[in-house]
């Protein structure tokens, strides 16, 4: 009672904002989707084997996105799958967040250039973490899932926010490659 | 049946060079011999057209056949022979997915891999690997001979090889 | 709407449509299927692929022969090695390069690593889908242990790009062959447990038996090929039928049910790996332990203008390829017939007429990999 009015403040409670004690929490209940694309998908799951073992960062795949925290883009996506990849994502609550996982992810790839590939995941949706490698070691992921983890309780402020995406970004508009042959 | 078909013989395969108004009743008599498992249909653009080839194996005694024929870009149609072997359904889907090759007679021809709205077919030469026209492309003349015209017959020194059919490469 | 494919009957009001995938943990991948349902049954299915379309064959016609290995790898993701053989193959025969024995020995043994890798993650899934966790665990370890070899001699664990034209690209590990034969120990003791977690279940057998039944004329005339059409009773086997590499070799046998539904294809699995076991113990046995690990290939590939097709029995059944040279550099077309593209054809057959649940165990019996089917 007295708290509030003297100067003397007892051990055990910690100062902080409220914002912070949220965040540490976020960072240790991370739910990835279920959402296993490609080559990369293997190796997303062999994250969770015995092996590696994400479970004990208090990690569990949801395979609804309403209850999904994490999307981890394990493979290449095309434009067919882009708007299916786009609406998953909006379905998730805010606050969410993306690892972009491998080469095609980050930017296609191999199959850059190919007329059917998205360069770059972070064209369709904001990505936070990207992870190079095709496709990246389990222990890979692991890092980038822990390096999210910080930079969700992150009170310093050292990572940048990634772009916004406007929701209703249209991968086939980019020009010559919309599947459309062009007026000559 | 006057055949407008050249028949080879490549690697372990019977090859059969047919004309696309015989490549339905060809099929049909390689049903006939018992060719039961449809392997594949690969389309091709050959430059001056697009061809079809139809790859079968007789699971009796494992004996491999491909039937091949070839149409103009401007009309590429193909007898289906989805009916015969079930399984050649989505290859022939792909392949009008793929080279725009139309297939008479198929039950449900549309776009497999790509979406329906697209136009490109392009796994044909005209495009780049990015779907964009090049800008100097020109379709090859008809070949002449055509595909199916048997080979001319051989010259008197060299007749004690052609029972064989000839190892072509 | 337009891109459902499947309308409502009008004046039926006992079908409920439901849309399944591409983003179900149950359809390995990216699968997206159209149901019809009436009660719990299902009326009508029909199947979408091409999530994972990313233009394989358009972008191996613009690069040159030992680059496309790399690509073919891509395919069939779970079974690394396995898909650059019918390429390699395809492309010695049109070179007419010579293969050392010891380069083909090396090879089969990394093909029947791959496939026991292959049916360890099918084994994992297929019992996660039926609601099973705990085979998963055990799988993914003893995966881990073959992926843990392929890279000490590889140097990548899934799409390692190892083989190449007229054999292998590097010799094997001092510690390939002991590391082998201790995994073959182990996984002899894991498939007593293997048999037990799976074949013997109660729970699997109530989920798969008499479910999804193929018949062998429809099997046949479908395409269907490898495990699915051997469990529906044919003996086909592209590693007997047209042999390769050391197959001719070793002794070994094919496993076929006359059954048809989803045990038998989970039992002829089974069968395969004891098997490919067996194949691996007889190739330790043949192969030296020193010797050339790569045949004379010329150095500027440019086979002659032809055409070959050369199929393997990969995990999943005849894997093709249909390589068409003009004489250049660059393959004129490569195109690739994948196994499950045609296994999954008969995903409209098998689904009608049986519960939605089932159709759960019969799509994952049927092992489909999506970046072989979508390429």
């Amino acid at each position: 009672m007295g708290l509030l009015g003297s100067d003397e403040r007892p051990r055990d409670v910690i100062l902080g904002t409220l914002d912070d004690l949220i965040n540490m929490a976020r960072s240790r209940s991370m739910w990835p989707l279920t959402f296993g694309i490609a080559c990369c998908a293997i190796e997303m799951m062999a994250t969770w084997d015995p092996k590696i073992d994400a479970d004990r960062f208090g990690m569990f795949f949801r395979n609804t996105p309403r209850q999904a925290d994490v999307m981890i883009v394990s493979g290449t996506v095309n434009k067919k799958l882009a708007k299916r990849l786009r609406r998953l994502y909006d379905q998730m609550a805010e606050p969410k967040w993306v690892i972009s996982m491998g080469a095609c992810a980050n930017q296609g790839g191999p199959f850059r250039q190919g007329y059917s590939v998205v360069e770059g995941v972070d064209k369709i949706v904001p990505v936070d973490v990207y992870i190079p490698g095709c496709p990246p070691r389990p222990e890979a992921l692991l890092q980038a899932l822990l390096l999210l983890r910080d930079k969700i309780a992150d009170r310093e402020l050292r990572y940048k926010k990634p772009r916004e995406i406007p929701a209703d970004y249209d991968v086939m508009a980019e020009p010559g490659k919309d599947g459309r042959l062009p007026v000559l | 049946m006057e055949a407008r078909v050249k028949q080879e013989r490549l690697f372990d395969e019977d090859v059969y060079t047919v004309h696309p108004d015989d490549y339905r009743a060809l099929c049909e008599r390689l049903k006939a011999e018992g060719y039961d498992f449809p392997r594949a249909i690969s389309g091709l653009d050959m430059g001056y057209g697009l061809r079809v080839t139809l790859h079968l194996t007789r699971m009796s005694d494992l004996a491999k056949v491909t039937v091949r024929t070839d149409v103009p870009y401007e009309n590429p149609v193909v007898a289906s022979v989805t009916d015969l072997w079930p399984g050649v359904e989505w290859y022939e889907r792909e392949a009008y997915d793929m080279l725009g090759l139309r297939f008479r007679g198929h039950p449900d021809l549309r776009r497999i891999l790509l979406e329906d709205e697209w136009e490109l077919h392009p796994l044909q030469k005209r495009y780049d690997t990015g779907g964009y026209p090049l800008p100097d492309w020109q379709p090859a003349a008809w070949p002449d001979p055509e595909p199916w015209a048997p080979p001319p017959p051989p010259e008197p020194e060299e007749a004690g090889e052609a029972g064989e059919g000839g190892e072509a490469s | 709407m337009s891109t459902m494919n499947l309308e409502p009957v009008p004046g039926r009001t006992d079908e409920m449509i439901v849309n399944m995938g591409p983003q179900h943990p149950a359809t390995h991948g990216v699968l997206r299927v159209v149901l019809g349902l009436e009660g719990e049954r299902i009326t009508r299915a029909v199947p979408h692929i091409g999530y994972l379309h990313r233009n394989h064959e358009k972008i191996e016609e613009a690069r040159t022969y030992p680059m496309v290995i790399a690509y073919t790898d891509r395919m069939d993701y779970v079974s690394g090695t396995q898909n650059e053989l019918p390429f390699v193959l395809a492309v010695e025969d049109m070179l007419g390069v010579e293969v050392p024995d010891r380069a083909k020995k090396i090879r089969t043994i990394f093909f029947e690593l791959y496939r026991l890798a292959s049916h360890l993650v099918w084994m994992g899934t297929a019992m996660l889908d039926l609601g099973a966790i705990s085979p998963f665990l055990y799988t993914f370890w003893d995966r881990e242990i073959i992926l843990g070899i392929v890279e000490k001699t590889a140097g990548a664990r899934m799409l390692p790009n190892y083989y190449t034209f007229g054999g292998v690209r590097r010799d094997v590990h001092p510690d390939f062959f002991k590391d082998v034969a201790d995994f073959l120990d182990h996984m002899e003791r894991r498939m007593v447990d293997y048999e037990h977690l799976v074949l013997e279940s109660p729970v699997v057998h109530a989920r798969t038996k008499g479910v999804g039944v193929l018949d062998q004329e429809r099997a046949v005339a479908r395409g269907v090929s490898g495990p699915v059409l051997r469990a529906s009773g044919v003996a086909y086997d592209v590693r007997k039928a047209f042999p390769y590499d050391a197959y001719p070799d070793v002794e070994f046998e094919i496993p076929t049910s006359p059954d048809g539904d989803t045990y038998a294809r989970f039992w002829v699995r089974f069968q395969e790996m004891y098997q490919s076991i067996r194949i691996l113990r007889q190739l330790l046995e043949l192969t030296p332990k020193t010797g050339p690990y790569k045949g004379r290939a010329p150095a500027r590939l440019k086979p002659p203008a032809g055409e070959r097709y050369r199929a393997v029995e990969n995990s999943r059944g005849e894997l093709g390829v249909l390589v068409v040279s003009d004489g250049s550099d660059k393959p004129y077309r490569v195109k690739h017939r994948g196994a499950a593209f045609s296994n999954l054809q008969i995903i409209p057959d098998l689904f009608v007429g049986a519960k939605f649940s089932d159709a759960i165990a019969i799509l994952s019996s049927l092992d489909p990999v999506f970046g072989e089917i979508d390429r």
